[in-house]
């Protein structure tokens, strides 16, 4: 018996789960861990404030302190490191000049985010006294190295922070050896991201030297360039957006499903399937046992008995049922399966339809998923997805498809939204090219609309209303970045002091309206109609 | 909350009843009975206990009934299978299996099992708040005693019992359809079919429905009522001076495959010896679930990366999770995560951590439609209407705003907290109107937190690696022919007119999860070897395009085919190069990382070798590999 219980639990993952959700499941996907070293430059220039009076490696500082922060809350598992260059005072293991390890690669805590914090805040003595700035050339390909020296885990990305477009200029030697260095980088799978700055009076030039750097493949010049460089256009060079601009590439691009698309009965492509768009959670506690000052960290171990026979069950005793008027419907544990599968993962074309018989109701799953193509898996991919998306775009259709993103999930309807991409002014990419995909509601979760008295409407309601709207209208599209959410605000500072020790601090609710100009609004207009 | 209901059907079981009308594959009494089976069947399913029903049987060789049994001789040849209660598989059973009427049997007066099903209801329901409702499905062949009619109908109205009439060949009027050479039964039938008009058109409550268009909706797909529950009840605020009471209702909501239990066999191998199974315990098969709770090992704690790559040794890992000491339940404390530490938080402290919020809806400002991207859209959506204070004014108000938005073609943004101390949510208001209703619609957006705008290359141009910029003769980039085919296709394959119907509405969608499990679980409830359903030609329809649209584009199909030549790539290549990729990394990487002074050194020499090292060249599949993103390591 007693290796039945072993047994049992150990199995206890066998047993199907009784809630299965149906909604996709993400979470696999994000369980590999990301890295991240920031190279920071800190040469005499990072020290020179812009026009706005912003110290470039004061703002770095904060990036770095956001993504820990980040990370912290929303990816454990993920790792950051900080070295700095162009320093005074030396730390790494190779001892090289001008290069100061910060942090080493590790998940953030509590008194890494602090630190951050505090040369993010100018509080700039342990970098006048420990680290210091220096403009002595060295070689920067050293920089590369220790970065990739620093790193361990499966996702590895460099943030080059920077406001100097052109390292040594009048070193050929070093030049060369440091694209060398960014070469192996890059073939060992590491990804820069360059986050180039402008001085106050030169704007970061990536002809110089990064563009080069980025263009690594040794491959014939014909060769098309990857999303590395059209990356970098969405860079503006503003010292004042570099914090913005790091929270956008802070999370990694993962996709959620890799699946064949069925345009037609003998045309198929591969795509693949992101969450832009992802509820983020407060996440839930662990449950823990203190012992003295040590905190354990335990698990939940569950099991199953029979109310008969009082004997653990393993997966193969149970059977699965529902109680139906007092009769048990039973099914073995392969029929519940067969009756949860459908059919291999796919994407796969109805047919189309006008954008318009998209309803503001159609809406059921959590969140919309971004599809675009995916080479890897049919050669020709690309070219047969753009022509689709520029036909569906052109008519002002949308596509009605039939998904099963894994062999256990339920079909879903959807629809494909066109999205043609969109560029701002400076050449950031505000909305990518691809199919936004809405999962459809089935009838059955379509809800009666309850009964109600039929409006009585005037003409001045309509009147005032739209005045006030006038008013209060919004003029460019609705940015989730200007809303963070109140309620994990709270939590992640409040935790942030008590780990601390430090007294909680207030936070900034984006949420609250802004009454004064609402009042101000509806002042301007009557509102005896509605009394 | 709960609506309490009441339902009595009685089915006519006389010898006519077998009669197939012109048109129909199957007897009126079959028809009855279907009908039944899939109202039962749905009740059962849905278990509520106060959803109470009996079935009549009017027509019986034998009478078992409680007014025969009170009132000798009278009330003959009727049956009611249960008393009224929540319906079991039985009552499906008894229904389903029992044989049709033969012309022998005798016949009843149907009126006699009305006023049975009355007295049934108000026995039951008393004064009570009851929805009460007698589902009768009869013909009209048979003589009737009338004399009864206005009181039946007069106990009827003032106890609110709803009359659902399910006609066997009865047309929209009451009149007879049917061609009869027999003057008597012609005549009979005019009479009854007269006087149930009078019935039913006595109260609205009352409706007459052809049992045929009863019968054809059992058997199809529909959607199941739900009982309007509000959801937030509360204000819409633009400010102090303006703001309207509201009840909010799920519009939207996913509906879930029955969620099965885990049922023991031990009993049945185990307690097979003699003398278990002789004793009185009765055996319930239940499975109790054991919790308990144990140090988490090392390698599974924290922040490490490690149990990713770890899942060939779980069993190991459960071992030595054995050997770790056990935990009380009551020795647990809670700790948040924050990074690699975790935080121990006491009950006061969790106060700290909750934002405190109060019920409201507040109005933030006005977006175009086209300003609030769709796909920003997340989750169910809800419906606002008019609350119960200042109902009037709520209501107008809001339907005035609704017009207001539809006019402009703007959509609301609000700040929208449903319970004392929830997490304030940011939503869109869109107009809503159906009928005549004219009301708002809700559906959240996202926050930042919930937003990571990822980077896509182009797909209409292509950067090379000279910097010039192309978007023709590329083989990433469609060509002419390309987009001129795909444009035809997207024309050709409109759902909107498919036979003059527009294909796959949502409001035409079923869920198959749902529907093949309830299925299922009805088919193994009446017999334990039934096979699992295969799945309804209906949702089967829903998994291609329809065969219409794909006939008549075949020859586009087979042009397309060609024109884009799309090849599917060996998957087993593509696996050894990620499969391999953490091996293969390390070894190049450790060939690769030369101190710097080493690259120096080669650098040095660089122009005349560089050539010589170049790699050979990579198979194009490769290339285009690299080519694409780094996410590809999944």
């Amino acid at each position: 018996m007693s290796n039945l219980i072993s047994l049992s639990g150990a199995q206890s993952s066998q047993f199907l789960d009784e809630e299965e959700d149906d909604e996709l499941n993400v979470e696999d996907f994000f369980e590999k861990p990301d890295s991240i070293v920031f190279a920071i430059d800190c040469s005499s220039k990072m020290l020179v404030p812009d026009d706005q009076g912003n110290i470039p490696l004061q703002i770095a500082f904060q990036c770095v302190q956001s993504v820990l922060l980040n990370k912290a809350f929303n990816n454990r598992s993920d790792m950051i490191g900080v070295l700095l260059y162009g320093t005074k005072q030396a730390m790494n293991p190779s001892n090289y000049d001008h290069i100061y390890i910060l942090q080493t690669l590790d998940s953030p805590d509590p008194g890494r985010i602090k630190a951050a914090d505090d040369l993010a805040k100018g509080n700039n003595d342990r970098f006048r006294d420990e680290i210091g700035s220096s403009d002595e050339e060295f070689p920067l390909g050293n920089v590369f190295w220790l970065c990739s020296d620093m790193f361990a885990a499966a996702f590895k990305r460099i943030f080059l922070i920077t406001n100097e477009d052109n390292p040594h200029k009048d070193n050929p030697s070093l030049r060369g050896s440091s694209l060398q260095r960014a070469k192996d980088l890059w073939d060992m799978g590491m990804r820069v991201e360059l986050f180039g700055l402008d001085q106050p009076d030169h704007s970061f030039d990536y002809s110089l030297f990064y563009k080069e750097m980025m263009m690594l493949d040794n491959e014939n010049d014909d060769v098309a360039l990857d999303s590395r460089i059209s990356s970098q256009s969405a860079m503006t060079g503003k010292v004042e957006d570099l914090l913005n601009q790091v929270r956008r590439k802070q999370a990694s691009k993962r996709s959620n499903f890799s699946i064949p698309m069925h345009i037609t009965p003998e045309l198929s492509i591969g795509i693949r399937g992101y969450s832009i768009i992802m509820e983020q959670g407060r996440g839930s506690y662990t449950k823990v046992t203190s012992s003295g000052s040590m905190l354990q960290e335990v698990e939940t171990v569950t099991s199953y008995k029979c109310a008969d026979t009082d004997q653990f069950l393993a997966d193969t005793d149970v059977k699965y049922f529902y109680p139906f008027g007092g009769k048990p419907a039973l099914f073995t544990k392969d029929e519940v399966l067969q009756l949860r599968r459908f059919d291999e993962p796919h994407l796969r074309i109805l047919g189309f339809k006008p954008r318009s018989s998209l309803q503001p109701h159609h809406n059921i799953a959590s969140h919309s998923y971004f599809i675009y193509p995916n080479e890897m898996e049919y050669e020709g991919s690309t070219r047969t997805f753009a022509a689709l998306l520029e036909a569906v775009k052109d008519q002002d259709k949308i596509a009605i498809a039939y998904l099963i993103t894994r062999r256990t999930s339920a079909p879903s309807m959807v629809a494909l939204l066109p999205q043609t991409e969109e560029l701002g002014a400076d050449g950031v990419q505000i909305l990518p090219p691809g199919f936004q995909m809405i999962i459809l509601p089935y009838a059955d979760d379509i809800r009666q609309v309850p009964p109600s008295s039929e409006a009585e409407v005037t003409g001045e309601q309509i009147d005032a209303l739209n005045g006030i709207i006038d008013d209060l209208m919004v003029d460019h599209r609705y940015d989730p970045m200007a809303y963070k959410n109140p309620s994990l605000q709270r939590h992640y500072s409040a935790l942030q002091s008590i780990s601390l020790d430090e007294p909680s601090k207030d936070i900034v609710d984006d949420t609250i309206p802004n009454q004064d100009i609402i009042d101000k609004a509806i002042a301007c207009h009557s509102l005896s109609p509605f009394q | 909350m709960a609506n309490k209901k009441a339902t009595v059907f009685i089915l006519n079981c006389g010898p006519s009843m077998n009669l197939i009308y012109p048109g129909q594959e199957v007897s009126a009494y079959k028809q009855g009975v279907d009908v039944i089976i899939d109202a039962l069947g749905e009740k059962v399913l849905a278990n509520r206990k106060t959803d109470l029903t009996s079935v009549v049987l009017s027509g019986t060789q034998k009478t078992d009934n409680s007014l025969a049994e009170k009132t000798e001789g009278q009330y003959l040849h009727i049956t009611s299978l249960s008393p009224l209660q929540q319906p079991t598989y039985k009552d499906l059973q008894m229904v389903s299996e029992r044989p049709p009427t033969a012309p022998t049997d005798p016949t009843a007066d149907i009126m006699d099992a009305l006023i049975l099903a009355i007295d049934m209801i108000m026995n039951k329901c008393k004064h009570l708040k009851y929805t009460k409702q007698i589902v009768l499905i009869t013909d009209a062949a048979e003589p009737i005693d009338w004399r009864d009619a206005i009181e039946v109908q007069e106990m009827m109205n003032q106890n609110e019992i709803s009359l659902v009439l399910l006609g066997a060949d009865f047309d929209g009027s009451g009149l007879t359809k049917m061609e009869d050479n027999d003057p008597e039964l012609t005549a009979i039938r005019e009479l009854n079919q007269k006087h149930w008009a009078h019935v039913v058109t006595g109260d609205a409550r009352h409706k007459l429905i052809g049992l045929q268009e009863a019968y054809t909706m059992a058997l199809g797909f529909k959607v199941k009522e739900v009982m309007p529950v509000a959801s937030y009840r509360g204000h819409l605020t633009f400010s102090e001076g303006l703001e309207w009471n509201v009840n909010m209702f799920s519009y939207t909501k996913p509906v879930r495959a029955a969620s099965l239990k885990k049922w023991s066999t031990l009993p049945d191998t185990i307690l097979d010896e003699p003398e278990t199974s002789s004793s009185a315990q009765p055996v319930t098969h239940q499975v109790k679930m054991v919790r308990s709770f144990r140090i988490k090992p090392k390698e599974q704690t924290g922040a490490q990366e490690e149990n990713v790559d770890r899942l060939d040794d779980l069993d190991l890992l459960a071992e030595a999770g054995d050997a770790l000491p056990s935990v009380d339940e009551s020795a647990l404390e809670k700790a948040y995560p924050f990074g690699k530490v975790l935080v121990m938080i006491t009950a006061d402290e969790e106060k700290l951590l909750k934002l405190e919020t109060t019920p409201s809806m507040l109005i933030l400002g006005f977006y175009t439609a086209a300003n609030v991207p769709r796909h920003f859209y997340m989750g169910p959506t809800y419906l606002l209407m008019a609350g119960k204070i200042d109902a009037t004014k709520a209501r107008d108000g809001m339907a005035a705003l609704a017009q207001s938005l539809y006019e402009k073609d703007v959509v609301a943004l609000v700040r929208f907290v449903n319970r004392v101390d929830a997490s304030p949510k940011l939503g869109v208001l869109s107009p809503f109107f159906e009928g005549g209703v004219r009301c708002l619609l809700f559906c959240q957006v996202p926050f930042s937190e919930d937003y990571r705008p990822f980077n896509f290359s182009s797909l209409d141009k292509i950067k090379m690696k000279s910097g010039k910029v192309v978007t023709e003769n590329h083989p990433l980039l469609p060509t002419q022919d390309m987009k001129d085919q795909m444009n035809q296709f997207v024309r050709k394959m409109d759902l909107m007119d498919v036979d003059g119907e527009e294909m796959f509405a949502p409001e035409d969608n079923f869920n198959p999860a749902v529907w093949r499990m309830n299925q299922a679980i009805m088919a193994r409830a009446l017999n334990d070897s039934a096979n699992l359903p295969a799945l309804h030609p209906r949702l089967q329809s829903q998994t291609k395009p329809p065969s219409a649209l794909v006939d008549r584009s075949a020859a586009l199909i087979k042009t397309m085919t060609n024109t884009f030549q799309v090849k599917k790539i060996n998957t087993d290549k593509k696996r050894t190069r990620y499969g391999a990729g953490k091996g293969q990394e390390e070894s190049r990487s450790a060939a690769h990382l030369q101190p710097i002074d080493a690259i120096l050194v080669q650098k040095s020499t660089a122009a005349a070798t560089e050539a010589g090292q170049e790699p050979a060249k990579r198979p194009k599949v490769e290339l285009l590999s690299s080519w694409f993103d780094e996410e590809d390591l999944m």
